[in-house]
């Protein structure tokens, strides 16, 4: 058994790599226990050490490598799949929205290239009194206002405002041209437009009379004076 | 231009593969006792580091940042697998059937090593780190320090503190020394 007062010291010095100090040498020589428990000591933390080394420097399997290269290139491919799938969905997404702004851009032009043919096949040579009807938009739109369903734009042209010399461009059925025409001459002798149908007589149309509603008088009885009837 | 760079950082990746796939696989076996699941840890650590590489500004703590991330991975692992031996020893009876052991493990089954082992698993986990680099070959004092970020001081003074430890729980196993 080593002396328990160089017990601590005689561990230390054994962990450290360094030489024991003065003190610690000087018992050591002299006392045969500590000298002994001082190598079993040093012999213990030699084979740590060695068994630390052991365990440390444990030989890396060849396979690490190869699996290590071979996880890469997987996560590589992984990556790069990644990145070219979202470029075909880009340039697809791309196409589509072409297609359809190109197609969305076609048929406003069609249209509005079908409308102005429908104008000028459907509208007749203007008349002298066509005329006078379209060269004045307010009384027109009066009129059309009265007309009801009888003078329509072309939806097309209303929606867009178009105008020819200033003045909207209406569609008119070819059915109603004549009627038109006569309405608006009519409109001009009388600056008032009668309505189709026939002008209401304003003597038919009296003031309605109503008798002033008769309210009788409130009886007020006291609740002692009906208690007593 | 993104894929140059994926490259680039593919071959510089590469070329420090061959320097630290050793240091991550020798820290997890230091953890785990085991080589095949250190080789399983030191893959995911360096697929892991590769993911992130891009991000690590300072090229020249890649292999601190390596060391770091392949000792969590360890550690995590040791742990679920003792979680798991725990709850098969509840499941399983009689309880608790010691793993079989590997051919490398009983070509170095030792006695010594094997409570060696124990203790370093028993260690705390900064000791243990410090401990297991210090006995790597190739790492001086100050590249330990400059792995694990502490000062030289420190890395001396955890080294001979986890020895000391190491001894107090190897000192009744001190005969076997003599069988080795």
């Amino acid at each position: 058994m080593p002396c328990e007062y160089y017990k601590d010291a005689l561990i230390d010095a054994a962990a450290s790599s360094v030489a024991p100090c003065e003190r610690l040498r000087a018992h050591l020589a002299e006392c045969l226990p500590c000298r002994e428990a001082f190598i079993k000591e040093q012999s213990l933390f030699a084979a740590i050490d060695s068994g630390l080394h052991t365990a440390a420097n444990t030989e890396v399997p060849p396979s690490l490598f190869s699996s290590v290269r071979v996880a890469l290139e997987q996560e590589t491919s992984r990556n790069s799949g990644w990145f070219s799938d979202a470029l075909i969905l880009a340039t697809a997404a791309g196409i589509v929205l072409a297609v359809f702004a190109a197609n969305t851009i076609r048929r406003t032009k069609d249209g509005r290239e079908r409308a102005n043919i429908l104008v000028k096949t459907i509208v007749p040579p203007p008349s002298p009194l066509s005329q006078e009807t379209m060269q004045s938009p307010d009384r027109s739109a009066n009129s059309s206002r009265s007309m009801g369903s009888l003078i329509a734009r072309s939806p097309a042209a209303a929606r867009r405002g178009e105008t020819v010399g200033g003045v909207p461009q209406v569609l008119v059925p070819r059915d109603q041209d004549a009627l038109l025409a006569s309405y608006a001459k009519q409109w001009y002798g009388r600056k008032h437009a009668p309505l189709m149908a026939g002008e209401v007589p304003s003597a038919t149309l009296e003031p309605l009379q109503v008798s002033p509603i008769q309210i009788p008088q409130l009886d007020v009885k006291s609740l002692a004076e009906q208690g007593s009837q | 231009m993104r894929e140059a760079a994926r490259t680039d950082a593919r071959r510089e990746f590469e070329e420090r593969l061959a320097e630290c796939g050793p240091l991550a696989f020798r820290v997890a076996r230091g953890v785990l006792r085991n080589s095949a699941d250190a080789e399983d840890v030191a893959q995911e650590a360096l697929l892991r580091a590769y993911k992130s590489f891009h991000r690590l500004r300072d090229r020249n703590r890649f292999s601190a940042w390596l060391v770091r991330i392949s000792f969590r991975l360890a550690l995590d692992r040791l742990r679920s697998a003792k979680r798991r031996e725990r709850r098969d020893a509840l499941w399983s009876q009689p309880a608790h059937l010691p793993r079989p052991a590997t051919a490398e493990d009983v070509a170095a089954s030792n006695q010594f090593q094997g409570h060696l082992e124990r203790a370093l698993e028993e260690l705390p986990e900064k000791l243990r780190l410090v401990l297991l680099l210090s006995a790597m070959d190739g790492y001086t004092i100050e590249e330990i320090a400059g792995i694990i970020g502490v000062p030289v001081g420190t890395v001396k003074s955890r080294i001979f503190i986890a020895r000391k430890k190491l001894a107090e729980k190897l000192r009744c196993h001190a005969n076997t020394i003599k069988t080795r």
